[in-house]
Formats: structure tokens, C-alpha cells, sequence
């Protein structure tokens, strides 16, 4: 008799299994957040429960009021799973995909029996994340779970060197019974030409940089160039709802993994400065990505909203909101995904 | 019992939902019924067969399965009232031995923050709706009472959905996480002319799915054709005469095709009353499943869900020649697991396994309708137990619809210690 419950895999289970590994072209865009967003988003996700029930405390990492939107082009993705080949009756080969995700850096402390709180570790944790692949969002949202949203993703390296990148997910424009789902932009980067940064960077990307390396320091990692940590561990809730009463989970866990980035034999591995002056980040705040937009970022500046009144009701206009990162760079490296595991199983 | 943290990323949907005017296109074909019960035994008939209580076979008095390919054009809600649970939640502070407190976004919210204008008060039904395409393969099992007061009470007759292609991707997350169903994501390509006098009217239908095209493991994912169907005009037409043992020879008067759609009409008053053993209600049944984080070959949930798909309003019943009716699906890479599963498709050889071998699916009957559907009475049938998780399990609802009403008299409920390992000790029985 196993001493476990083995899965049964299907057709449609045929799934990229942990840990994975990557060739990935990544750009990254820093941006700062209030720590009271950062708490807002910790309490409602991470601290829901009874401290007595989950044993553990999140909180924002202390001076690190930043984000970073990594936007990765991952070619060749197969996994190292050894006992997939023996479990799936069949394996199969590699995957090419594109995904964005922003990655907000947090603390965690333990709550011991007698309720005292340990020292913290630092994680980070992906709030939002975007894929255009439904095999790499099956994996990631139910066995890492990762809450993977699909979408399109689009890339466009110009003829005058600059490159322009767009986001769109499934959603409406606005909440109406005649509505009806189709793409809708989320987001459009534009990376000018001539955005490669001489020389050092400048004070605002400096604070970022700053706060990345204090991280850098309590979470031991190595680094790639001066300052791009190696590994980030990241933590997320995996749930799952009740078939019969969808506001209950019939399972919640802490998962925890890691994404390592590594030299590619061929290629320099320093991140490439850009100019985050000439980077334009625009965020479109529609009916689908408003809570996503101003979870983070807040609400827009009352000049960049407009409200009307419809029925005696406030109507919320959509929003686009354009802002420089204070940080842009862009990195081809080798993307590991690994040391996945259960942290802790709340049910 | 934990609450579903909703994301602020979800754009999930959870059921019952509503489908008005589809267009149903259904393809009857012969499947091997060795098959059949293979697949009960691999995704169905797991676990203490004696403690699960009953078991899933083929159902010898209707051994057909169906092929379906259906056009919403609109899916939405069907609960005008359910919300989104995306609120704000209260803030838990977590009080140490030392008398201090961890802050709370209460304490440290600075002045210029705000929670975000997200309005939650809109029911899911108000805020908008989809439309795709489905292409699915069902088969009816019979749900059997291991013992002589179960079979008496539990046994029913459900339908499997060895897989479902759908086009939105939402979709596809919705039915996999909440109900456990075999969903994948394509892009379906639907051709559906609307069926005229004048003997025209085609349907065709194409999917191209995301696969490997060999077992390569430098084989590079990619969209590659998996099914294809065309079918003649409906009949009567001028193009083709169907044979004598066709369905359509069974209707081709006004009055029996008139019948059909009457028949309908009165199934949907007599469903609960017949035990579901008419196809017009599916008690869908569903293994749901999901791996473990650091053991993906291990589950860390497996339970037998049921939910309900009701066809009514069945409108514009019209039958296919079966002759002029072409299923192919492409045996290939990745495909070949689902088409050597289900059909009698000639076995690949490992070596062979690139060439796109095409397996023609012989429909033995075909018809087409336009049908309101309605999804809804999820369940959680029956949870197995995980070996080394802990915890409370919840009790099984095998009950079948027409005995819904009396449960509480006919039945006992399962209840075990939230402190007994799962799995472990046998259930403890309480009459209720």
C-alpha cells in the first residue's frame, strides 16, 4: 500500500510539473508602493484567518516600498521532474511562453505556541500575474498556486530600436448585464530607443536599488551583477473553493518556491540598466483591472477621474494612467523554478 | 470551516449559471464498452470501494456516447443575488506573550490611503457575460449501491465528461478548479449555417489545441489541428437519401419531429419524478482533483463531484444524415494518450508516434437543436480521504435528486472527528 494518495493524471493534466527550468529574456520595472497597500494586501490574503489557525504573521518588509514588474519572454521550459516520466504514462517536451507578474517583497514571522513571534523571513509575493499560455496556467495555479490570470501578451521590437510590450485580459470595460467579455488592455510599456543607461543610476532608481540590496542582505541571496537578487522565495496562498458552497475552501496552504536566474553561457548576465525617465508604464483602470490597479497604486489623482451621475449613482470613468518606473532593466538569463513545497496546510 | 480568500486578481465566475438559445450539435456513436469501463476503474471506482459505497459501470441498456458541440452565445450568472466575495477583511491582529500587538493596516494606514473603488456590490449576473464554443465527449454510467439499501437509494445514472474543449480561458480555470471537469483550452473554429428548405445548411466544426507533436522532449508545444467534424444539411434534403435503419426515418413526419420538441417541453416537468434516466437532464459526475505543491504525483484533494446540466426549451430539432457526418481526430504526440482512452484507435508505436495518424469516429446517429441549458445543483458527492493530511472530511451526498427532499429520513449522515487523522479510522454514523 502507498503511503500516499496518488494523483491521476489525464488528458487534460498533462502538466508542466515542478521544478521546471527556462531559457527567458526579462525585463523588470520598479515602482514604488505604500506600505499601507502592501498591509491591505497582507491582511486580506496571508492574515484572514485566526492567528490561533495559521501559526504565522505577514507584514510589509520593513523599507521596502517597492514592486517590481517583471514581463519574461521564457523559451524552452521543461521540467526536471524525474518522476513525471514514470508517473504520466508519457512526457512531453518544452513550452515558449510569455508572462508579466508584479512581485511585492514581505515578511513573514511564525507565531509559536506560547504566541511569540519569530524572527521574520523575507519573501516575496506575486499579487498579480498574467500568461499566455494555458498549460503554464493550469500548472502554476493548481499545484504552485499562483492565482495565473490568461491574457494576451505582445511584444514588438520596433525598426528604431525601441520596444513596446501590451497586456490584455479577459474582462468588460464596465459592469453591465449587456456587457460582454472580450480583451481588454491592462497594460503598455514603452521602451524608447536609446533608453540603455550610461553610467550610474540615478537617485531614484538608487532608492530602489538600495532597499533591493538591504533585502538582499537579510535574505543571505547572492546577487546577479551588484544588485538583482538570484532567488526570490516565493509565497503563495493555494486554495481551492467547495464544489457545493463556493465562498468555502476546501483547501488552503502556504506554498513556498523559489525562482533562481543564472548565467546563460553566451550572454551577459548583468542586468542592463534602462533609463526609467524615458520608460512610460500606462495602466488602464477598467471595470476588470480597477481592483488590481488601485490596490497597489491607489486611487488616480482626482484631475484623472471623472464622475458622472447616472440614476442618482456616481459612475466611475475609466482611467489610463501613465507613469515613469524608477527602475528599468532587462536581463537574458536561465530561469529556474524549484524547491516547491507546502509550507503549511490551514485545511 | 475556512473562508475562500478571493483574489484580487480572480475573475472567476462560481456557478449556477444560464445558457439561453445554444445551438446543440450532437453526434451519437458506439463506443467500446471495455473502454467505458476501464475509464470507471482509472478516474471513477477509486479508493475502499466498500467505504466509498457504490460503484460506476457502463450502462449496458444504452451503450452510446455522445459527442457534443455546443454555441453559447451567452453565459452568465444565474444567480441574480451572488456577489463577489472580494471585500475588505477584517483586520486580525495577532496579540503576543509580550502584550504587543502586530500592526494592522488600522494602525499604520497612512492618511492620504484609501481602500480601493472597487464596487462589490454588483451581482456577478450585472456585470456582463461570455459567449464561446464547447466541443465534448459524454457517456452515461450507472451509479450502483454496493449494498441493498444503497442500491435501492444511491443508484442513478450520471454522465462523464472524459474532456471538454472550450475557447475562453476563464472558463476552462472555473470548471477545472471549482468542479473538477477536464477542461482544456482551444481554439474552435464553427461554421454553422443556418438550416434552409433549399437542402443547404453545413455544419463544420475544427479544434486546434495546445500539443506536442512527438514525444521529443525537444518537442516544442504548439497549436496543432486535434478534431475536425463536418455533417451534410439537415434532412430532408436534396443531396443525399438516408438509409432505412436511419434516425431520421424514425421522425421524418412533422408531427414526430413536432413530438420531440413537445417531449421536451414535458421532460422538463417530469425530470425529478424520472431519476434523471432522461438525457435531457445530465447528472454530470467529475473527478476533481489537484496535486500536491512538492509531490505533484500526489493528491492533496480527490473527491467525486456532481452537478447538473438541464436542457429545456428544446426548439428547431433536426437531424443529420449520419452518412454525410465526418468526426476525425488526430492521433498524435500528446493526443494519442485521450484517442487510444476513449476510441478504438490502432495503438501508436513509440516511434511512429509523429505521424498524424487521423481515427474517424463512425456517428450512428446525428441531430442538432437549439436548447436553453442550465448548469447548477453542484455537489460534493463523495470526498476521499488523503493519506497523511489531517483534518475533517465532509460527509458524502450521493442521494440521488428524487430523494432530496426526504433525505433526512431516509439517510444517515457521515460525520467524523475534525482530530481524527482522515483516513485513518473508520466514519462514525450518526442517525439523523
Amino acid at each position: 500500500m502507498t503511503e500516499f494518495t496518488p494523483f491521476i493524471p489525464s488528458f487534460a493534466t498533462q502538466q508542466l510539473l515542478p521544478p521546471w527550468e527556462a531559457e527567458a529574456t526579462v525585463y523588470g520595472f520598479g515602482f514604488r508602493i505604500p506600505e499601507s497597500a502592501i498591509r491591505d494586501y497582507v491582511d486580506r490574503y496571508f492574515n484572514s484567518t485566526e492567528p490561533r489557525e495559521r501559526r504565522f504573521q505577514f507584514d510589509p518588509a520593513p523599507n521596502c516600498e517597492f514592486g517590481i514588474l517583471f514581463y519574461s519572454n521564457v523559451r524552452n521550459a521543461r521540467t526536471n521532474n524525474i518522476a513525471s516520466n514514470n508517473h504520466s504514462r508519457r512526457s512531453f517536451g518544452t513550452l515558449n511562453y510569455k508572462e508579466a507578474f508584479v512581485c511585492v517583497p514581505i515578511s513573514r514571522r511564525n507565531i509559536s505556541i506560547y504566541n511569540v513571534l519569530s524572527e521574520p523571513i523575507y519573501e516575496w509575493c506575486q499579487p498579480i500575474a498574467v500568461c499566455d499560455c494555458t498549460t503554464v496556467i493550469f500548472s502554476a495555479r493548481e499545484i504552485v498556486g499562483l492565482d495565473v490570470l490568461p491574457g494576451r501578451i505582445t511584444e514588438t521590437y520596433r525598426d528604431d530600436g525601441g520596444f513596446t510590450l501590451t497586456v490584455q485580459l479577459y474582462g468588460v470595460e464596465t459592469f453591465s448585464p449587456t456587457s460582454k467579455e472580450e480583451l481588454i488592455p491592462l497594460l503598455e510599456v514603452d521602451v524608447p530607443p536609446g533608453s540603455s543607461q550610461e553610467g550610474l543610476p540615478d537617485e531614484r532608481s538608487e532608492d530602489v536599488i538600495r532597499a533591493i540590496r538591504n533585502l538582499n542582505e537579510k535574505t543571505r541571496s547572492p546577487t546577479i551583477g551588484p544588485w538583482l537578487p538570484q532567488h526570490m522565495q516565493v509565497v503563495t496562498l493555494k486554495q481551492f473553493r467547495d464544489a457545493s458552497k463556493m465562498d468555502i475552501a476546501i483547501y488552503q496552504a502556504l506554498v513556498t518556491s523559489q525562482i533562481s536566474r543564472h548565467a546563460l553561457p553566451d550572454a551577459s548576465t548583468v542586468p542592463i540598466l534602462l533609463n526609467e525617465r524615458k520608460v512610460t508604464l500606462q495602466l488602464s483602470e477598467n471595470a476588470t483591472t480597477r481592483e488590481m490597479v488601485q490596490t497597489f497604486l491607489g486611487q488616480p489623482p482626482p484631475e484623472g477621474r471623472e464622475t458622472t451621475t447616472a440614476d442618482g449613482k456616481e459612475v466611475w470613468q475609466n482611467v489610463e494612467r501613465a507613469q515613469h518606473p524608477t527602475l528599468a532593466f532587462r536581463l537574458d538569463c536561465k530561469v529556474e523554478v524549484d524547491q516547491v513545497k507546502t509550507d503549511v496546510t490551514l485545511s | 470551516v475556512l473562508k475562500y480568500v478571493d483574489s484580487v486578481a480572480s475573475q472567476q465566475v462560481p456557478p449556477p449559471y444560464e445558457f439561453p438559445n445554444t445551438t446543440v450539435h450532437a453526434f451519437i456513436w458506439e463506443p467500446d464498452l471495455a473502454k467505458v469501463k476501464a475509464y470507471c476503474t482509472r478516474f471513477l471506482n477509486i479508493g475502499d470501494l466498500p467505504a466509498v459505497g457504490v460503484s460506476y459501470e457502463p450502462l449496458a441498456i444504452w451503450p452510446y456516447a455522445a459527442l457534443l458541440v455546443i454555441d453559447y452565445p451567452v453565459m452568465a450568472c444565474a444567480d441574480p443575488a451572488r456577489k463577489t466575495m472580494f471585500k475588505q477583511q477584517p483586520k486580525v491582529r495577532a496579540k503576543t506573550s509580550r502584550g504587543n500587538q502586530t500592526p494592522s493596516s488600522a494602525q499604520t494606514k497612512s492618511p492620504d490611503s484609501s481602500d480601493p473603488e472597487i464596487d462589490d456590490t454588483i451581482p456577478y449576473a450585472q456585470r456582463g457575460y461570455t459567449s464561446q464554443t464547447e466541443v465534448f465527449v459524454t457517456f452515461p454510467l450507472l451509479r450502483r449501491g454496493r449494498t441493498l439499501r444503497r442500491l435501492a437509494i444511491d443508484t442513478m445514472i450520471e454522465w462523464a465528461i472524459p474532456f471538454i474543449i472550450v475557447e475562453k480561458p476563464e472558463s476552462a480555470i472555473c470548471g477545472r478548479e471549482m468542479l473538477g471537469l477536464e477542461k482544456l483550452c482551444a481554439q474552435i473554429g464553427l461554421q454553422d449555417d443556418k438550416p434552409s428548405g433549399d437542402g443547404t445548411g453545413a455544419f463544420t466544426a475544427s479544434v486546434e489545441l495546445p500539443g506536442w507533436p512527438s514525444t521529443s522532449p525537444t518537442a516544442a508545444q504548439e497549436m496543432l489541428p486535434f478534431f475536425e467534424a463536418t455533417a451534410g444539411p439537415v434532412l430532408p434534403n436534396v443531396w443525399a437519401a438516408p438509409n432505412a435503419t436511419s434516425v431520421w426515418s424514425l421522425l421524418r413526419s412533422r408531427t414526430a419531429s413536432a413530438g420531440v420538441e413537445a417531449f421536451g417541453v414535458m421532460r422538463d416537468f417530469l425530470d425529478d419524478a424520472l431519476m434523471g434516466l432522461l438525457p435531457s437532464t445530465m447528472q454530470v459526475v467529475a473527478l476533481k482533483q489537484f496535486r500536491g505543491a512538492g509531490h505533484p504525483q500526489r493528491a492533496v484533494y480527490q473527491a467525486l463531484v456532481g452537478c447538473r446540466s438541464k436542457f429545456s426549451n428544446i426548439t428547431n430539432f433536426q437531424i443529420y444524415n449520419e452518412q454525410n457526418v465526418s468526426l476525425k481526430f488526430h492521433n498524435r504526440g500528446s493526443f494519442c494518450p485521450i484517442i487510444e482512452e476513449l476510441f478504438e484507435a490502432p495503438k501508436n508505436k513509440s516511434n511512429a508516434q509523429e505521424e498524424d495518424q487521423i481515427y474517424s469516429l463512425p456517428a450512428i446517429a446525428a441531430f442538432r437543436f437549439n436548447a436553453r441549458i442550465d448548469f447548477d445543483q453542484m455537489r460534493t458527492l463523495h470526498t476521499f480521504p488523503i493519506k497523511s493530511a489531517t483534518g475533517a472530511r465532509p460527509p458524502d451526498d450521493w442521494i440521488v435528486p428524487w430523494l432530496r427532499p426526504w433525505k433526512g429520513f431516509v439517510t444517515r449522515t457521515r460525520t467524523r472527528d475534525p482530530a481524527e487523522p482522515a483516513g485513518e479510522r473508520p466514519a462514525v454514523e450518526k442517525s439523523t
